[in-house]
């Protein structure tokens, strides 16, 4: 098979000149004298015969002599072809090639001859050896980012083939568009007319979907090989995903994590072994036998007894790839929980069932530290050192008390409202709502007969880790008296009653958040405050809300951006600062850490605010915070290897759990003319088996010039116009 | 008479058409009738009619009425019988030049039209009839017979043709049988008719026109007037070529159709003189690269030569 490319394609332009001799012809046609003749009664018939081989001597003339134009034009373009039959043919042209390389985290995976990338390395290594002198060669490496080896191609193959020796897989996962995009680019600064690039990859992973990109204009001429790398087929089974309920955990509070496994074998069975760690202290195994393509899902029960965000990790029977075999989490463990509860001027509101959710009496520790104060009494000190604030639906405050109640939410604190009582709704709208934003209560909903309940309860978000039949037992309470909310922007309905009323929502404010039920505590509304349910959906209602620890994200993905909170807030509180400050402070995000912490007397100094990251291969890295209220904000983005990174500064520490993309982790090669399609590029040629690669490369890169045939081409066809014209001049045209 | 005529071929007008030159060499020619025609005068023709010349003819019986001089008293003294001596009769010629004057014949490809070059034929033709006492006349025709001037022998006879043949000018389409028949039907005495044309119309009508005059009796000659390039077809470059009569337009490559065209040409005449041949018309093919006098003197004398 034969691929044309051309090395200097400027010259195509001359082709355009193949239509001079087109229009010569058409102008002579309209040009023709006009000659009056007497009578043409012999001419007419004669005239259609001869006429007819006239003109197509002449057509076959025209069309000579425009291929003799464009052929010269297209051997001055330096024509030059590869392919099986290219040895035929003299000469070659010098070549720019890219050697694209897949360092994605499948190709870690380990065969009998050891893993893929030792065998896309001795691919890359027999391309150079391929390759002759003159050549120029540069690596580029890829997962989610592209990364040249090289600043410049380089003519030293032997500096090429020691840097392939170095190069080594990642944990990312490929990102093809950017890739190609990038090595286009780097080919198109070359300097050599013949231009290749080789992808060297296990091509797994590519989620075809994901891939959009339209590179035919940065193509051009360079030719594309795939060269598909691997080991032999097995089962891969990987852990998916580690399910950590949202909010905090406490100490000694069973907290269920659910484990996703997945069997990528779409036809095999396969077992999995898997056991669940806590602070390097092994919690809880089991086994799973999992169908061919089947995912499975296994709830460990854990049980924190240090109160701080402790790194977890989930770990399967190592396979042939091991990335996917681990998952790491964090659980964010709280010794305490420190709750205000706020109450009305009676009972109606149901602050005495609310007083007495909130403080269990357990033997031993009381994990929730309940104050109660009563509404009119309610003063800033009062809201130093809590964690979540619980308002009753009778309570009414006053102008300054709900400042402070939306500082302290603004500032990171958590506030649950319950709702309900006709005669407080407008003020808590006006006091509350107002300064919270987002949310309304349009009014309040009387049942004179009958009753809602709550539906299509589900074992997520504030209700994860309940059990069907607690989730019946919720569903049985009947409600006769509830508030219409109206969740606006930025807050979102988590629970509904049967109709679609909303039934409980969650907004956040500032660096805090706010949750409010659409019902009370109290006996009059609903038989909720004598369920059995009350008090565990209060309690999780209250952990969630807590603190900063229970809501920041703890996971991310290899090479994404992780961002900690870190709370710095009590060295805050114990200076006293008054809410405004502190709102003055969240208000300036981009403001130094030192900065801002020097704001206030006996703020921590800047050394203080500078964080330290441990990296999971150990590595340290120092890098600033921004002081948010109470919280130092900590971002960190060099997040290449999985695992657990520990953020420790101001005197504390936060931990985030990095893992692997499992997208990766479907083996399967991708179907590479379709991936092509996907990426707008051409593929000149696919190198599957790695023995021929040598042979294959120099077959497909060698490009044959083939100047000299056209010329000799255009040679004989002005020969031929030569001998053709002459024989139309036999037919008596005068000299 | 020729001296008279060489004077009005002094006049400018007339010099148009009869060059003094010409007029010098027609001097000692005539044009003699092969075949026998009708005149009122007596001339050198031989006339149909036995009447009371000097060449005898016969003798016949005497019918009464017959003018008794006529009788030839010496047969009557050795048979006893009236017999009258009859003598035939030698007449003027009548003639007639049927000039072609449509669009075919303005076509002129290095020097004069063909109409032109056959008016000057024509007038040369009539000037040596009306020298030699005969009558002499012209039509010019296209489709249709436009012109007519009668044969007559007076002596303005020639200004009269010369007038006419001045005002002939190409005109319209070719349809020389109409032309023809209806001269035909028109000269009821026996004569010479000369028609000067290109012949480009239906080859088996023209024969038709030209067996009509036969029928009449008349000694029909024609001159097959055609221009060189007419014969050849001798262009050196493509071009579009217009039908003169039609407006057909044509591409052509001359050099690439010549060979075949000349062959057509020269079947067509030479069929044009097998038919004439058949019956007994004169074929004269002529061009207008000769002069036309001397054509018209190599014709005279091939034709006195054969008698």
């Amino acid at each position: 098979m034969f691929n044309f490319t051309f090395l200097n394609s400027l010259f195509l332009a001359g082709i355009a000149a193949g239509l001079v001799p087109i229009v010569i012809h058409l102008l002579n046609r309209r040009q023709l004298r006009r000659v009056e003749f007497s009578d043409l009664r012999f001419l007419a018939p004669l005239n259609q015969q001869r006429m007819r081989s006239l003109n197509l001597r002449r057509l076959l003339l025209l069309l000579l002599r425009v291929a003799i134009i464009v052929f010269t034009a297209v051997a001055m373009a330096r024509p030059s072809v590869r392919g099986t039959f290219s040895r035929l043919l003299p000469a070659q042209a010098r070549s720019s090639v890219l050697l694209l390389v897949d360092t994605s985290y499948s190709m870690r995976t380990e065969g009998e001859s050891g893993a893929a990338m030792d065998a896309a390395k001795a691919a890359a290594g027999a391309i150079v050896d391929a390759l002759e002198r003159g050549d120029q060669v540069n690596i580029m490496t890829f997962d989610a980012t592209p990364h040249a080896e090289f600043d410049r191609a380089v003519h030293d193959l032997a500096l090429v083939r020691e840097r392939i020796g170095t190069l080594a897989a990642g944990h990312g996962v490929t990102d093809w568009a950017p890739a190609f995009k990038a090595a286009l680019a780097s080919l198109q600064g070359a300097t050599e007319p013949n231009r290749e690039l080789y992808v060297i990859s296990d091509f797994a992973g590519a989620n075809l979907d994901s891939v959009r990109a339209d590179l035919a204009a940065d193509q051009k001429d360079v030719r594309i090989s795939f060269v598909p790398v691997g080991v032999e087929a097995f089962v891969n089974v990987s852990v998916d995903e580690v399910h950590v309920p949202p909010g905090a955990v406490l100490v000694d509070e069973p907290t269920h994590v659910s484990v996703t496994v997945r069997n990528h074998a779409p036809d095999v069975p396969a077992d999995c072994n898997m056991q669940v760690e806590l602070a390097g202290a092994p919690k809880g195994e089991t086994s799973l036998r999992l169908a061919g393509g089947a995912t499975a899902t296994h709830e460990f029960t854990l049980v924190a007894t240090t109160a701080a965000a402790t790194a977890g990790v989930v770990r399967k029977k190592i396979d042939r790839l091991p990335e996917d075999d681990v998952r790491y989490f964090v659980l964010p463990v709280l010794d305490q929980l420190h709750v205000l509860l706020v109450k009305g001027s009676g009972d109606a509101g149901g602050s005495f069932f609310l007083g007495r959710a909130l403080a269990p009496a357990r033997a031993g520790r009381t994990p929730l530290a309940l104050t109660e104060v009563d509404a009119p009494r309610l003063a800033t000190r009062d809201l130093q050192g809590i964690d979540v604030a619980v308002l009753a639906s009778d309570a009414v405050l006053g102008e300054s008390q709900a400042q402070a109640v939306a500082d302290f939410v603004h500032d990171g604190g958590g506030v649950l409202m319950l709702s309900g009582q006709r005669a407080t709704a407008e003020i808590t709208n006006r006091m509350i709502l107002g300064r919270l934003g987002g949310a309304r209560i349009r009014g309040i909903v009387q049942q004179a007969q009958g009753y809602v309940n709550l539906e299509e309860l589900r074992a997520t978000g504030i209700l994860a880790g309940f059990k069907d039949t607690e989730l019946h037992t919720l569903e049985a309470v009947k409600f006769t008296r509830y508030a219409e909310l109206a969740p606006g922007a930025g807050v979102r309905p988590v629970l509904r009653f049967s109709g679609g009323a909303p039934a409980v929502v969650e907004g956040a404010h500032g660096s805090g958040r706010f949750m409010m039920f659409a019902f009370d505590a109290g006996l009059e509304g609903s038989d909720l405050a004598v369920s059995p349910m009350f008090l565990p959906l209060l309690h999780r209602a209250v952990l969630y809300l807590a603190g900063e620890a229970g809501r920041q994200k703890t996971g991310a993905l290899v090479g994404e951006r992780i961002e900690v909170q870190v709370p710095v807030a009590s060295a805050n509180r114990r200076a006293g600062l008054d809410p405004e400050t502190r709102l003055a402070q969240a208000g300036r995000l981009d403001a130094p850490a030192s900065a801002a912490a020097s704001a206030g007397d006996g703020a921590p100094g800047a050394d203080e605010l500078r964080f330290t990251v441990t990296t999971p291969s150990g590595r340290k890295d120092a890098v600033p915070a921004h002081v948010v209220g109470r919280m130092a904000l900590v971002a960190y983005e060099d997040t290449r290897e999985p695992g657990h990174y520990v953020f420790e500064g101001a005197g504390h520490q936060a931990v985030c759990a990095v893992n692997v993309n499992v997208r990766e982790s479907d083996l399967r090669r991708a179907d590479l003319p379709e991936l092509a399609k996907h990426l707008g590029v051409q593929i000149s040629a696919t190198i599957d088996d790695p023995e021929s690669i040598p042979h294959a490369v120099r077959e497909a890169r060698h490009g044959k010039e083939l100047y000299k045939l056209v010329v000799a081409l255009v040679l004989a066809l002005m020969t031929l116009e030569l001998l053709l014209s002459r024989a139309a001049g036999d037919s008596e045209q005068p000299a | 008479m020729a001296q008279k005529l060489r004077t009005m071929a002094r006049d400018e007008r007339v010099a148009r058409f009869l060059d003094p030159e010409v007029v010098s060499r027609l001097r000692h020619m005539e044009l003699r009738a092969r075949l026998v025609v009708e005149g009122f005068l007596q001339g050198m023709h031989r006339s149909p009619y036995h009447g009371f010349s000097v060449e005898f003819a016969e003798y016949r019986q005497y019918i009464p009425g017959d003018a008794p001089r006529y009788v030839d008293w010496k047969v009557y003294g050795k048979t006893d019988r009236y017999y009258v001596k009859v003598f035939e009769e030698e007449t003027n010629l009548k003639g007639v030049v049927l000039l072609d004057k449509s669009a075919s014949m303005g076509f002129a490809g290095k020097g004069v039209t063909k109409l032109r070059w056959g008016s000057m034929l024509a007038a040369s033709i009539a000037f040596l009839m009306i020298k030699q006492q005969d009558a002499a006349g012209l039509v010019l025709f296209d489709d249709a017979i436009r012109e007519y001037v009668p044969p007559r022998s007076v002596r303005g006879q020639m200004f009269q043709l010369l007038r006419t043949l001045e005002l002939a000018a190409p005109s319209e389409r070719t349809r020389l049988s109409t032309a023809l028949h209806g001269m035909a039907e028109r000269l009821r005495r026996r004569g010479l008719c000369i028609l000067i044309s290109d012949l480009f119309d239906d080859t088996e009508s023209v024969m038709r026109g030209l067996k009509h005059f036969r029928h009449r009796q008349h000694e029909v000659i024609v001159f097959h007037v055609l221009d060189d390039l007419e014969r050849t077809f001798d262009y050196s470059d493509e071009a579009r070529f217009v039908d003169m009569e039609t407006g057909q337009e044509i591409r052509s490559q001359p050099w690439f159709v010549k060979k075949d065209y000349r062959a057509r040409v020269d079947n067509w005449m030479k069929d044009l003189a097998r038919q004439c041949r058949e019956h007994q018309i004169d074929y004269v093919p002529v061009t207008t690269s000769t002069p036309f006098d001397r054509a018209l003197l190599a014709y005279l004398n091939k034709r006195s030569q054969l008698g």
